[in-house]
């Protein structure tokens, strides 16, 4: 009873049926008065603990035990799809939710619980970038590499970029494609230019991996070769750009040194520069202006 | 205040003991609202403090003072009203805001302010004035020179980088100031969201160009031919701090009805970008005998719109669900054209060089950007039942660019002193840009069923089929099937496999490029584009989520991947990546918790490429002969495989003290990167080096951690980070400002390699740091 009074005093949201459940679960019916649900649910009587978790009749007879109860923790007897029904049977018309059943995560078996602690405060329930890389392993590996965006450091989240309740998109990005979710923080990527780089234009990620790589500037390859597995002629670029080219080669060169290609064409993304037909060692169609 | 400058860390600890002694958990109330959070007030030190830009990168370590906040009001009468402020780091540069709040269920809102600290490269330096650097125009104060073909060239500017007096850091901030609200009643049939944020810009950004002019050190007498002639102007780059100052304005909406199965919303996005400087001026630095300005255009201004169309009917007969999307979007600027651009002659006796602003002939004043992007998508979920789920898609896209074609014109004022001979010269020669469009279509379905035993399997096939306006790629289409499998039968196991297929097949426009082959542009024959060319791509992914005995889980996911860019001759032949990630927790109820992980990743990327001097006599053909026997010193084929191995591993553990009092927190972590670049040519022609160091690093992490609530209302922090990087890498190994190259003394024909060719800044040459870093923090609980 003790820990009931505790309950009572620091979660006058509770209502009856609750101090019940407190009797056993006293740390979750607290936590749980805090939440957006408890705030949503007081003063409806009809609303509470069995709103959830169904009947407790079994349960309370049998003193306790996930298979008396529909539970959405590990080892719950409910299927994945019955355990999200219990959430969406009130979700359903969240205008977020709508396309939650054709989506990635609903097909592949992830409960909403898996995500969202529903009986945490308000400030916990959300789920953060470390929530999805618990799942994500290998983006968690990415973010972590020499060249990353701050997702580590909290100043971009994995919810920027992405719907995790479903998109029409691939990767259930929150744009149409990539070129314009990047473009969204990258506006001065955007052009338009009167020189442009045509990969560039159709999907930043031919070159790019977004979630990190040991290369700079998010490179999927190091520079000079990304540049020359699509480009070659006279001399430049098609010449071997190797070790002898570095600051401690014996014939160190720009072409390898520093940013490499980038160094001269540093307008890589595009130009409004000119175009010297005669002399293009300047010029805004090679990208170098 | 002297104190606290002197020494946060005492400070902060004499006012958690002046908060000790308050112990009680006071009641804050403003009207019918409760007050509650924490406060928090802490100072951190830094052993590396702007030492390295690479541990700073998007954080603000500078030994500071800075404070915490987490507020939350709520109506005591109505709960369903809220209010939370949150604010972190205050008082640093990645300090940030947040108002949130509303009516559950009814309406909400969001207002914040958040400063993202982006730091390239520490203690750079320029021969720039100091007062020019972030500013558009950069200037340098150095003696000019007089021509003297027969001297050796001297640089008036000094080459060691340490007399250069302009210091300065690579970093910009962005500053965003918006907020967004949403009304969604539940018992009304519509929504709305109204959002609109502003992002400030400002700083310096690493930039570089080459002069492209003829270095007035590089025109010389052959020394063969006693006649003037010219080395290439290529490669002759210099680093410049580019000026940061850019806005753009973002408003967004959303309009929407609803019901308990149907949705049908439109939407709208204006965005405007400006760049306060649009122009980048700089005084050469190759061009030593007058005072020489060049200009580049920076990032242009734009104005991009979108209007989209959305909508969904649920619940439709097999539990199925339609949804469709439309939207029509567009991206404008208007960019006044230079008319000018930077050229060179030699004087009328062909012995020394001219500089000067060639007048190109744009076909119009200004470049009218225009394009649009043009989306749809349909997509059909639905559930027949309960084991089986399908969906069918189909998106397309359309970029359409209405942009201004230009026709640049330059007409050579003095062809009769270029080289070659006024004979091989054109005197007018014009250029026309491309504007690129393309289409996409991309449709595809999948199944999933359920079969006994935990068993799900799927299956999907998509279509992408891309078509462009692009001289060399003209399509491509990529079919795409998959499969997978995934068991959890056992409670303590779940297991899955995917597998994923591509074929790509790509129309290529370039098959008779070139007339000879002798022609340059006779390679082009046999080079492809990585991305639009044909490609057969395995994938495979196997995944393991085990928990052997309660509070243990062990994760271990594997992939790998194989390219074959099956249609190349020229261009990335193959490549292939591998990655396994593992990790094992252990939480010991009330305890402790552990967990240790680590991941692994290979990759792979071979290319051929050929080699051409692009004269008569040596073939542009790569396919003549042998691939590498049918070589010359000027036309020969190579190859290069690249191999990045990168791995990381490490530990978390937690551990709550004296009665829950202190939380405990420890963590180690260690990431390795190590690349490889090897060629191989004829070695009759050329034997080149391997490079062993291509982005090669270390970094060692160890953090800890101490909670200590100390009263109900009060807690200290304290926390400590060791952090170690070695970077080591072909482009920044034995950095030097600073690169040299031959020069020629005209008459005399005698040679020395002296002249600078290259000027770096320093830019991302500080990727090493050895930083302890740490912080103690004060929380005060209202």
């Amino acid at each position: 009873m003790a820990a009931v009074g505790v309950v009572l005093i620091a979660a006058p949201t509770v209502y009856a049926a609750e101090i019940k459940c407190a009797e056993c679960h006293d740390k979750t019916v607290n936590s749980f008065s805090q939440n957006h649900h408890a705030k949503n649910w007081k003063g409806d009587p009809s609303k509470g603990c069995q709103s959830c978790h169904g009947s407790t009749d079994v349960h309370l007879k049998a003193q306790g035990g996930k298979e008396t109860i529909i539970s959405f923790t590990k080892g719950s007897k409910q299927t994945v799809d019955e355990q999200n029904k219990q959430c969406m049977s009130c979700h359903a018309k969240n205008i977020k939710l709508t396309l939650w059943k054709g989506s990635k995560h609903s097909k592949g078996d992830v409960s909403c619980s898996s995500c969202h602690k529903t009986h945490d405060t308000t400030a916990a329930t959300k789920p953060t970038s470390e929530t999805c890389m618990s799942c994500h392993k290998d983006i968690k590996s990415a973010v972590a590499k020499f060249s990353h965006h701050p997702i580590e450091t909290g100043k971009v989240g994995c919810m920027d970029c992405h719907a995790s309740h479903g998109s029409n998109s691939h990767g259930m990005i929150k744009a149409d494609n990539v070129n314009q979710l990047c473009y969204k923080c990258h506006a001065e990527k955007r052009g338009p230019f009167v020189w442009e780089h045509a990969p560039v234009e159709e999907n930043c990620s031919t070159c790019h991996e977004t979630h990190g790589t040991s290369h700079a500037n998010l490179l999927k390859e190091k520079i000079p070769n990304l540049c020359q597995d699509c480009h070659d002629y006279s001399r430049h670029p098609g010449t071997i750009y190797d070790a002898s080219r570095g600051f401690k080669g014996s014939a160190p060169s720009a072409y390898m040194v520093s940013r490499s290609c980038n160094n001269c064409h540093s307008k890589i993304h595009g130009s409004n520069a000119p175009h010297n037909p005669f002399d293009s060692y300047n010029s805004g169609k090679y990208f170098i202006r | 205040m002297k104190l606290i400058k002197a020494s946060p860390f005492f400070a902060i600890l004499t006012i958690m003991t002046a908060f000790t002694s308050s112990t009680a958990i006071a009641d804050y109330k403003l009207g019918d609202y409760n007050l509650a959070g924490t406060l928090g007030l802490g100072a951190q030190i830094n052993s590396a403090h702007q030492k390295s830009a690479k541990l700073m990168e998007f954080e603000d370590l500078r030994q500071r003072l800075y404070g915490n906040a987490e507020l939350s009001l709520l109506n005591e009468k109505n709960e369903k009203y809220s209010m939370d402020f949150s604010a972190s780091r205050i008082g640093l540069k990645d300090q940030s805001y947040a108002l949130t709040g509303g009516h559950l269920g009814v309406f909400k809102y969001k207002f914040e302010y958040d400063s993202l600290v982006h730091n390239y490269s520490f203690n750079a330096s320029s021969f720039y004035r100091g007062d020019t650097i972030g500013t558009g125009v950069l200037t340098y104060d150095a003696p000019l020179r007089s021509e003297n073909s027969d001297a050796f060239y001297t640089p008036t500017i000094p080459i060691d980088a340490s007399q250069w007096t302009s210091k300065f850091d690579y970093s910009t901030v962005s500053r965003t100031y918006g907020g967004e609200a949403t009304y969604n009643p539940d018992n009304v049939p519509y929504f709305v969201t109204m959002g609109f944020n502003k992002v400030k810009r400002t700083g310096i950004k690493p930039f570089s160009t080459q002069s492209g002019l003829i270095s007035d050190r590089q025109w010389a007498t052959t020394p063969t031919t006693n006649k003037a002639y010219t080395t290439s102007s290529m490669g002759y780059m210099l680093e410049l701090p580019e000026p940061i100052d850019q806005t753009t304005n973002n408003a967004n909406g959303t309009f929407g009805f609803k019901g308990d199965k149907w949705l049908v919303a439109v939407d709208g996005n204006l965005s405007k970008f400006t760049n306060e400087t649009q122009n980048l001026v700089w005084r050469d630095p190759f061009v030593t005998t007058e005072n020489f300005n060049q200009t580049i255009p920076l990032d242009p201004s734009n104005t991009y719109w979108k209007l989209g169309l959305q909508g969904n009917l649920r619940d439709l007969p097999m539990d199925s669900t339609l949804s469709l999307k439309g939207g029509y979007s567009k991206l404008t600027n208007s960019v006044t054209l230079s008319d000018q651009i930077a050229y060179w002659t030699l004087d009328a006796n062909q012995s020394s060089p001219v500089y000067y602003n060639a007048t190109l002939t744009p076909s119009r004043a200004t470049f009218d950007g225009n394009v649009t992007y043009i989306t749809s998508g349909l997509s059909f979920d639905s559930k027949p039942t309960d084991r089986l789920s399908s969906r069918v898609y189909y998106n397309f896209l359309r970029k359409y660019n209405k942009s201004s074609q230009v026709t640049w014109t330059i007409t050579d004022p003095d062809a009769t002193a270029r080289i070659p001979s006024a004979a091989s010269r054109v005197t007018t020669e014009s250029e026309l840009n491309e504007l690129f469009h393309y289409y996409k279509h991309n449709a595809g379905t999948d199944f999933t069923y359920k079969f006994p035993f935990h068993t799900k399997m799927g299956a999907g096939l998509e279509y992408l089929g891309i078509t462009r306006d692009r001289s060399d790629a003209e399509a491509t289409t990529d079919w795409i099937a998959h499969y997978e499998i995934k068991n959890n039968s056992l409670d303590f196991l779940t297991g899955k496999i995917k597998y994923q297929y591509l074929a790509r097949k790509s129309v290529f426009d370039n098959g008779a490029s070139g007339t000879n082959a002798n022609d340059a542009t006779y390679l082009f024959r046999y080079l492809r584009a990585f991305d639009a060319t044909d490609k057969r791509q395995h994938l495979v992914k196997i995944g393991f989520d085990l928990e052997p005995v309660e509070n243990t889980g062990i994760g271990i996911e594997v992939a790998g991947r194989k390219s074959d860019y099956t249609q190349t001759v020229l261009g990335r032949t193959k490549d292939a990546g591998y990655d396994a990630n593992m990790d094992v927790s252990y939480v010991c109820p009330d305890r402790f918790k552990v967990d240790l992980f680590s991941d692994v990743s290979f990759t792979r990327y071979l290319s051929s490429h050929r080699a051409f001097a692009g004269s008569t006599g040596n073939l542009a053909d790569p396919t003549s002969g042998d691939f590498y026997t049918s070589s010359s010193l000027y036309g020969y084929n190579w190859s290069s495989e690249i191999h990045d191995f990168v791995w990381g591993y490490g530990l978390n553990f937690g551990i709550p003290l004296l009665d829950k009092k202190i939380d405990l927190s420890l963590g180690w972590r260690q990431d390795r990167s190590n690349g490889n670049l090897s060629y191989y040519a004829n070695p009759a022609i050329t034997t080149p080096l391997d490079v062993p160091w291509f982005d090669d690093y270390t970094k060692h992490t160890l953090k800890a951690s101490a909670r200590y609530n100390i009263s109900a209302n009060l807690t200290a922090g304290l926390g400590y980070r060791y952090e170690k990087m070695v970077y080591q890498d072909i482009g920044y190994d034995g950095y030097s400002n600073v690169l040299y190259t031959t020069q020629y003394k005209a008459a005399s024909n005698t040679t020395t390699s002296s002249v600078p060719n290259t000027w770096l800044t320093g830019a991302y040459g500080d990727h090493d740091y050895t930083a302890h870093v740490g912080y103690v923090m004060a929380e005060y609980r209202l």
